[in-house]
């Protein structure tokens, strides 16, 4: 028994012993200390990282204003085509009416409503004609193509509040920059994880 | 709003964004300050390397960097600068081709054991081939178990850090440090059974 007692003693001795030796061992595997100035030299380091980022992100904004300044003078253009084109389009699609409805009235008195309509016809198209002949031609290519409705909401609205317009124009391209810059944000922080 | 209360706004933002930069990067200066020591060692303690660790640790702080705005959010900088500093260094650590540097072959570490005159020679030898035996050990010890143990010897990590870095519970991270250094027990008592019986 006595020596059972020592032999169990002598195991918890050399089980202690051998913890400190692995506790000295662990504590030396981590025990390592960098060159010194490492604080400098990262700081020097992110000192010229974060004249780059300010650099590239000067470039960006450039891009970003020109194409703000693009959206809202293509906005302009189009409130100034409508304005001038407007004019010019209503009085050949009122003039025919107007005649067909006189020449209609004429017919019915007559009774002869399907044929009135012939002459009216004629006139608009003469009418119409006369009117591109007065037209100036325009230097502008390609030709443009009749207005949507959205693009002439649009035109009307930039047409009334240009202020208004180019300041959306300006949030909405903050917004595409913003959401940019949280994709690449987010594409950073996957790979950080 | 006129012109004029917009060009103020205008100026109140501009100020304000610039003050926010400073602000970031006298953060960021104080973060370098204060714990550039500690992401090195993490740094070392997975990659086992001078030159890779200080790579990594100019790598974690140009991630810090990028990520300024997120810091004024951080409640701990410190744990929150561990598992970036984690993560680089376990990301480097896959890409790595070269064979790791043992700590005692490495002649740029400055802080070496001392040899003490009341030391055997003897003794300090077998402390240094346990030192050796414990890189090999402790490398081919599982993921699970290695990694808690290795951030578990950082004096400056508690349980709870080091669970927030590996993104395990405080608990998990006790266990598996116990269960490491049972296993790291057991190969160092076979170990230095055979060099006993070798030496005999």
């Amino acid at each position: 028994m006595a020596d059972y007692e020592r032999w169990q003693q002598g195991a918890e001795h050399r089980s202690d012993a051998l913890d400190c030796e692995l506790d000295t061992a662990l504590a030396k595997y981590a025990t390592v200390e960098p060159r010194t100035g490492l604080e400098e030299r990262v700081l020097a380091n992110l000192h010229a990282e974060h004249e780059q980022l300010a650099q590239r992100s000067w470039w960006g904004w450039i891009v970003v204003g020109t194409l703000a300044v693009g959206i809202i003078i293509v906005a302009a253009m189009l409130s100034w085509k409508p304005a001038n084109n407007g004019g010019k389009h209503h009085p050949p699609i009122e003039a025919p009416r107007a005649a067909g409805t006189q020449i209609a009235r004429n017919g019915e008195t007559n009774g002869t409503g399907p044929r009135t309509r012939m002459p009216g016809k004629r006139s608009s198209v003469h009418l119409r004609r006369t009117e591109k002949a007065a037209e100036p031609k325009l230097d502008v290519f390609p030709s443009p193509l009749p207005l949507s409705e959205q693009e002439k909401m649009l035109a009307s609205y930039v047409a009334e509040y240009p202020k208004e317009a180019a300041l959306i124009a300006q949030l909405r391209t903050e917004a595409l920059q913003r959401e940019f810059e949280e994709e690449m944000r987010a594409e950073e922080t996957n790979s950080v994880r | 709003m006129n012109e004029g209360s917009r060009l103020v706004a205008g100026e109140a933002t501009l100020t304000e964004v610039l003050t926010v930069a400073h602000g970031q990067e006298e953060m960021i200066e104080v973060l370098v300050r204060q714990n550039a020591r500690l992401v090195y060692r993490i740094a070392y303690a997975v990659l086992r390397s001078h030159h890779d660790a200080e790579d990594a640790t100019q790598e974690t702080f140009v991630r810090v960097l990028r990520y300024g705005k997120k810091l004024a959010g951080v409640d701990d900088p410190k744990t929150w600068l561990a598992r970036i500093a984690w993560r680089v260094a376990i990301d480097r650590r896959k890409h790595q081709t070269r064979r790791r540097e043992v700590a005692l072959d490495d002649r740029e570490n400055p802080v070496e054991e001392a040899v003490s005159s009341e030391t055997p020679a003897d003794e300090t030898l077998r402390r240094n081939e346990v030192s050796t035996a414990l890189e090999s050990l402790i490398a081919a010890l599982p993921r699970k178990l290695r990694e808690p143990l290795v951030l578990s010897t950082l004096e400056e990590m508690s349980p709870r850090e080091i669970a927030v870095t590996l993104g395990i519970g405080e608990a998990a991270v006790r266990s598996r440090v116990f269960r490491a250094r049972q296993i790291l027990r057991g190969k160092l008592m076979g170990l230095t059974a055979q060099s006993k019986s070798n030496g005999r």
